[in-house]
């Protein structure tokens, strides 16, 4: 077994995948055509070994690899996103997502606000150009991946 | 013409199962999310990793994985005689789709869906080998760039000149017509990803070359893991840990 | 092209109103320059410049030709410009051919004078080997590798350094060819001319943004500029070539006030390039 910390680089073993699970950086897959399914690194950096929660039903500790390259925050189903109004339609309003959480994005990820997700009450009633004007800065909820084009957004949520 | 003198060493002094020198930098453009320079004696060439991002052609996206892309282009003083070439012709098409092919093989493209990966690859010098440089230098690129992959590419060509296998061709063995293997491999996987010859050779003739490329790509593997974990060292290191 | 925000556009606006640019730098500071010469082994010079994140790549190949039936006491010489797409995802395909013929074109106006070849940085009648016969064809190659602003000056400083890393064999034409034959010609493979790269400009890119006007502008500056003036000068101080760029119009005394702060400039600029090629020349004769 490898020390902790230890430096490594894609394509190297990690361990057994009866005994480790693959987390960030490490994947499963088998070893040179044998049935024997191992884990490998796929990133240049740190290994890390986390233990499993005590109440977890699976014990096997899982193995991470830290790379060092920070990539920008992508946005995910339940995340908060802010964003700025870009265009305000009858029953949707689009926008473009600024940072997710605390981070800020590096590429443009575009966002959807339909109609039914703009308030948690009289859903039917919302004026979609009463609520939003573009350039406004909204603090929303990611839905959904949503459709090829943009995330769906929620500000439904009452605070 | 003689490839191989009597006393065993080939044109440029080399002994017929001898690299040529290995050279490699990590982050040589600036802008780029991972970059590299990969030289193989006078062969160098300059890779730059930009991705995983939006993809840029909506009709391009793949729903369910990462669009892998290369662009492979040759500077106009790389080769010895100056040429004026137009952009994408046939040989600079072929070479970018075969490092396309090469790369996505071992990059995690499902982790990735609906992004995009760009590999440009530029050619400084030309001395044979440009497309096992190209391959080790997007290696590296993607490497640096942080981008999950199944294993290392690594390649590398032999020959077969006066009935001697060589590794590592520069251009004059390169163009005296005998054979050449080009090979790119998962090291430690040991998958054969890359697989190319032209000119004809007895089967078992081929065997033992292939297999001298195979032992050159291992060599070169060993050789960027080397680079990957000074760099990741040097990192850390600025980093103050 | 950069994205900014509005914030940073005033952000670096403000910066540059005040003389204290993101990177701490004075409106007419250069980034750190560093020239290394010889970089192409197959090319007759060359030579890489790094100016801050910019990084370009110039080669100069020499080859013989016949001289212009028009001009039968001048050699010829070409400019070309690549952007690779490793320094820019825009320059993919033939999405860099419209930088690469700006910067090949106002290269050429900079560094080779008008069409009659008058005023040139080059003196081309030495590249002459038999009047109206033989004479050196220069192919000078630039290929950007990073692309962060000013990429003219960069290009134009490294075909400088390349023009004096070039070493041209020197060559003996045999006696006795008369008429319109074409002589025989013995190259030397040891005996090597130098050119004398005193009398070539370097050209200083003066970026107007706002108000004021700055030299060497990073990509992010330069997404806000309103006009640009690039003007070549040598060592005399003579003007050798000028362009403008960008849509807005210039007051005609804004433009004589730019040149003649291009001029001071130049100077420091030709210094610290001087001492950084003879620097860069003597180690690689170490090597």
């Amino acid at each position: 077994m490898q020390e902790e910390g230890e430096m490594v680089t894609p394509g190297e073993v990690l361990g057994k995948a009866t005994e480790l699970k693959a987390g960030k950086g490490a994947y499963i897959g088998s070893y040179r055509d044998t049935d024997l399914q191992y884990v490998f690194s796929s990133l240049t950096g740190l290994r890390r070994t986390v233990s499993p929660s005590p109440d977890s039903p699976d014990q096997r500790p899982t193995v991470e690899v830290t790379g060092h390259k920070a990539h920008g925050a992508v946005p995910e189903p339940g995340s908060v996103v802010i964003a700025r109004i870009t265009k305000v339609m009858a029953k949707t309003a689009s926008a473009d997502i600024m940072c997710v959480g605390p981070k800020s994005v590096r590429d443009k990820f575009t966002g959807i606000i339909r109609q039914q997700d703009v308030r948690a009450t009289e859903i039917d009633k919302v004026d979609m150009h009463l609520s939003f004007r573009p350039g406004d800065i909204i603090r929303a909820l990611v839905l959904s991946l949503g459709d090829a084009r943009a995330y769906y957004l929620s500000t439904a949520k009452n605070e | 013409m003689e490839f191989v003198n009597p006393e065993g060493l080939r044109l440029d002094g080399r002994r017929p199962l001898e690299m040529r020198q290995l050279r490699a930098q990590i982050g040589a453009v600036a802008k780029a999310d991972g970059s590299a320079v990969f030289e193989m004696g006078n062969t160098k060439v300059i890779a730059a990793v930009y991705g995983p991002r939006e993809v840029q052609n909506r009709s391009q996206q793949i729903n369910d994985q990462a669009l892998v892309r290369c662009e492979y282009s040759m500077a106009n003083f790389s080769t010895g005689d100056r040429r004026r070439k137009p952009k994408g012709d046939r040989r600079s098409t072929e070479i970018s789709l075969v490092i396309r092919q090469t790369m996505e093989a071992c990059i995690l493209t499902h982790l990735m869906p609906r992004s995009q990966i760009d590999i440009y690859v530029q050619v400084l010098q030309a001395d044979g080998g440009t497309r096992s440089a190209c391959i080790n230098a997007a290696t590296l690129a993607l490497a640096d760039a942080g981008i999950p992959m199944r294993d290392l590419v690594t390649s590398c060509s032999a020959g077969f000149l006066n009935s001697t296998p060589l590794l590592d061709l520069n251009y004059v063995e390169d163009s005296a017509g005998g054979p050449d293997v080009t090979v790119g491999i998962l090291p430690k996987l040991d998958k054969v990803t890359l697989l190319q010859m032209d000119a004809k050779l007895p089967i078992d003739t081929f065997e033992n070359v292939m297999q001298l490329a195979v032992e050159g790509c291992k060599a070169i593997a060993n050789y960027i893991r080397e680079v990957l974990l000074e760099n990741t060292k040097q990192l850390e290191y600025r980093r103050g840990l | 092209m950069v994205g900014l925000s509005l914030g940073e556009k005033h952000f670096i606006q403000g910066g540059i109103d005040q003389n204290l640019r993101s990177d701490g730098r004075k409106r007419d500071t250069y980034r750190p320059i560093s020239v290394e010469t010889g970089v192409i082994p197959q090319a007759n010079g060359s030579a890489r410049i790094r100016i801050g994140a910019t990084e370009v790549i110039a080669s100069v190949k020499a080859e013989l030709g016949r001289p212009n039936a028009l001009q039968p006491d001048k050699g010829k010489v070409s400019i070309f410009v690549d952007c690779s797409p490793v320094a820019e995802p825009m320059f993919e395909g033939r999405g860099g051919e419209e930088l690469s013929t700006e910067l090949s074109v106002a290269l050429q106006r900079c560094l080779l004078g008008g069409k009659s070849g008058a005023g040139a940085g080059i003196d081309l009648s030495s590249l002459i080997v038999a009047e109206g016969k033989i004479c050196w064809d220069l192919y000078i190659d630039g290929l950007v590798i990073s692309s962060d602003g000013n990429l003219l000056d960069a290009l134009g400083a490294a075909i400088k350094a390349a023009l004096s890393n070039t070493g041209i064999p020197r060559v003996q034409v045999a006696a006795g060819a008369s008429g319109d034959e074409q002589p025989e010609v013995d190259i030397s493979d040891e005996e090597f001319m130098q050119f004398d790269t005193s009398g070539i400009p370097v050209i200083v890119t003066l970026t107007k943004v706002g108000r004021h006007y700055i030299v060497d502008a990073t990509s992010e500056e330069e997404s806000q500029m309103s006009s640009a003036v690039s003007v070549s000068i040598n060592r005399k101080g003579h003007i050798c070539g000028l362009s403008k760029r960008g849509s807005a119009g210039l007051d005609p005394s804004v433009i004589s006030d730019m040149i003649s702060v291009a001029r001071h400039i130049s100077e420091q600029l030709i210094n610290k390039l001087d001492s950084e090629i003879s620097a860069a020349e003597a180690d690689e004769d170490e090597m």
